[in-house]
């Protein structure tokens, strides 16, 4: 059975002569050539690399070879492969699970699409950023605002605590590409200085990331698209460890609770209770290996089942 | 399928005795302020695992719709055995990876839709119930997905519609959980409480100088 397009009355559309799609990215003339923002990809846009080649796409501009190797340096030196970080966390579970890495990283991407860290809170740091007037009295008037409005001034402070090491990363990898601080991460670091003295509060790697994007002419919404898989290499460390462990083991049988609902938390709504003695029917256990304290009590309940043993 | 019978099933799974990981998953997805939708992502990839997602599921649901109601047919499908992609041992879709008290919770559950249900909608869950302490042996214990592919099997469920609700059911008390996690917030949630135990190797700690950095960079 054929399918066919059909307009919104549900009148089958002549696509050649009603259905147009526009764009300007580029073509895949497949078996020919593929042209990406006017280069051909194959001739022109190899030697780039692929952090280089990802902000091309999503800006059109070649960037300055220079600035394309410090932003994958810093991607690089925030792909945190612990496990204990919540968007690896869902990468782990999804690991232990054997879940298709496809669908396994969507999931962690799009986790880190959060207020507290991940994207938005990289979005509002830009915004920060961007916010800062250049002329020093300006300046100094507009944080004294946001001091008076008691604002969260993101890429500062929480939820960072203590030192961030990446900054020293990131401005190790500014030098070493012969580049000095532009007038953003300038800004950037006089707030930092401001709040510190104020405030005892640190900026965090928000900061910079935002100011250097600022300082290489990446817009905000660039930007936002160009960071999107920066934590990647932390998710797909994380998923492969746990791929590799027993099905099913990682953090096993543990539920995040409100610590009032506690008392609730095994029990069914309506009040109906699950008994020792059921459980003992259901799946025995050896009485040392509870439910509470086995720690490989998510391992095929078959394996462990009496005709198994 | 009566829409009651969906209703009771999704109760049944809502309960949080039987929430897994892919609860807390979403729990995580949430927690630090991302919209319900990462939380649905997160959710539908977990319930597509494998070992107790949308394929033990279909797989279940594949076997129970052709099995005839005689045990040793029964007992011959339901063996575990290695799971063909994954290669993990002892597996039988719709069985086994479930707590001894989420086992139980299942069962019960199973009993109570049993009893709900009407003769005509609940031969094969009557069969496996009638049978289940001699399936169990080869089988594993009945989990969310087994219980859910005997309800989808005697509804005459195919396996589409079986995927299509399965997920539905699943994601919907993980949405509920990661709304909660959300309004608690981060620093509510015991991120970084777990003991952690790096097995690798560690190199030297090395430091850079930042306050040197700053000056080479020009951030006096």
């Amino acid at each position: 059975m054929r399918w066919v397009l059909t307009d919104d009355r549900g009148d089958v559309a002549p696509v050649a002569a009603r259905l147009e799609l526009r764009a300007r990215a580029g073509i895949a003339l497949l078996g020919s050539q593929v042209v990406v923002h006017g280069l051909d990809l194959h001739y022109d846009c190899e030697d780039l690399g692929f952090v280089h080649y990802l902000l091309f796409c999503v800006t059109g501009r070649r960037a300055d070879p220079r600035h394309a190797r410090v932003l994958e340096r810093l991607w690089v030196s925030t792909g945190y492969p612990d496990a204990r970080i919540w968007c690896n966390r869902i990468a782990g579970y999804m690991g232990s699970a054997r879940v298709d890495p496809g669908l396994a990283m969507s999931a962690a991407v799009a986790a880190s699409n959060s207020v507290t860290y991940g994207f938005i809170a990289l979005r509002e740091a830009y915004r920060a950023q961007q916010a800062m007037p250049e002329p020093l009295p300006e300046r100094e008037r507009w944080f004294r605002q946001k001091m008076r409005e008691g604002a969260l001034i993101h890429g500062y402070g929480r939820p960072i605590h203590g030192h961030d090491e990446r900054i020293a990363a990131a401005l190790q990898s500014l030098l070493d590409a012969g580049l000095r601080a532009g007038p953003h991460l300038q800004r950037a670091f006089w707030l930092h200085r401001v709040l510190f003295d104020e405030k005892a509060i640190e900026m965090n790697i928000s900061a910079v990331w935002a100011a250097l994007a600022l300082d290489f002419g990446i817009a905000a919404s660039e930007y936002e698209q160009f960071m999107l898989l920066m934590f990647a290499p932390g998710y797909a460390a994380v998923y492969a460890d746990q791929r590799g462990r027993p099905p099913l083991s990682f953090l096993a049988g543990h539920q995040t609770h409100p610590q009032a609902s506690l008392a609730t938390a095994t029990r069914p709504l309506d009040g109906r209770e699950v008994t020792p003695a059921a459980v003992e029917r259901c799946c025995p256990v050896p009485p040392s290996r509870s439910a509470a304290s086995d720690p490989d009590r998510r391992v095929s309940a078959a394996a462990r089942s009496p005709c198994a043993e | 399928m009566t829409c009651d019978c969906l209703q009771r099933l999704a109760q049944e799974l809502a309960e949080p005795v039987l929430f897994d990981e892919g609860v807390e998953a979403a729990r995580n997805a949430c927690v630090a302020g991302a919209p319900l939708a990462s939380a649905a992502i997160t959710a539908s990839a977990w319930y597509s695992n494998p070992l107790t997602g949308v394929p033990a599921l279909r797989h279940c649901l594949e076997l129970l719709l052709t099995l005839p109601l005689q045990l040793p047919a029964w007992q011959i499908a339901l063996a575990a055995r290695p799971h063909p992609e994954t290669r993990d041992p002892a597996v039988s879709p719709g069985f086994g990876f479930c707590s001894p008290l989420q086992a139980a919770a299942v069962l019960g559950a199973a009993q109570r839709l049993h009893r709900f249900g009407s003769d005509s909608c609940r031969s094969r869950l009557g069969f496996f119930l009638e049978h289940q302490s001699t399936i169990g042996p080869h089988s594993g214990a009945l989990n969310q997905a087994g219980l859910a592919a005997l309800v989808f099997a005697d509804h005459g469920f195919d396996l589409d519609r079986g995927e299509r609700e399965f997920l539905m059911l699943r994601i919907a008390p993980a949405l509920v959980a990661a709304a909660q996690a959300r309004r608690g917030g981060v620093r509510v949630f015991p991120f970084f409480s777990e003991e952690y135990l790096y097995e690798g190797t560690r190199p030297p700690v090395r430091k850079r100088d930042l306050e040197a950095l700053m000056h080479e960079v020009g951030l006096d």
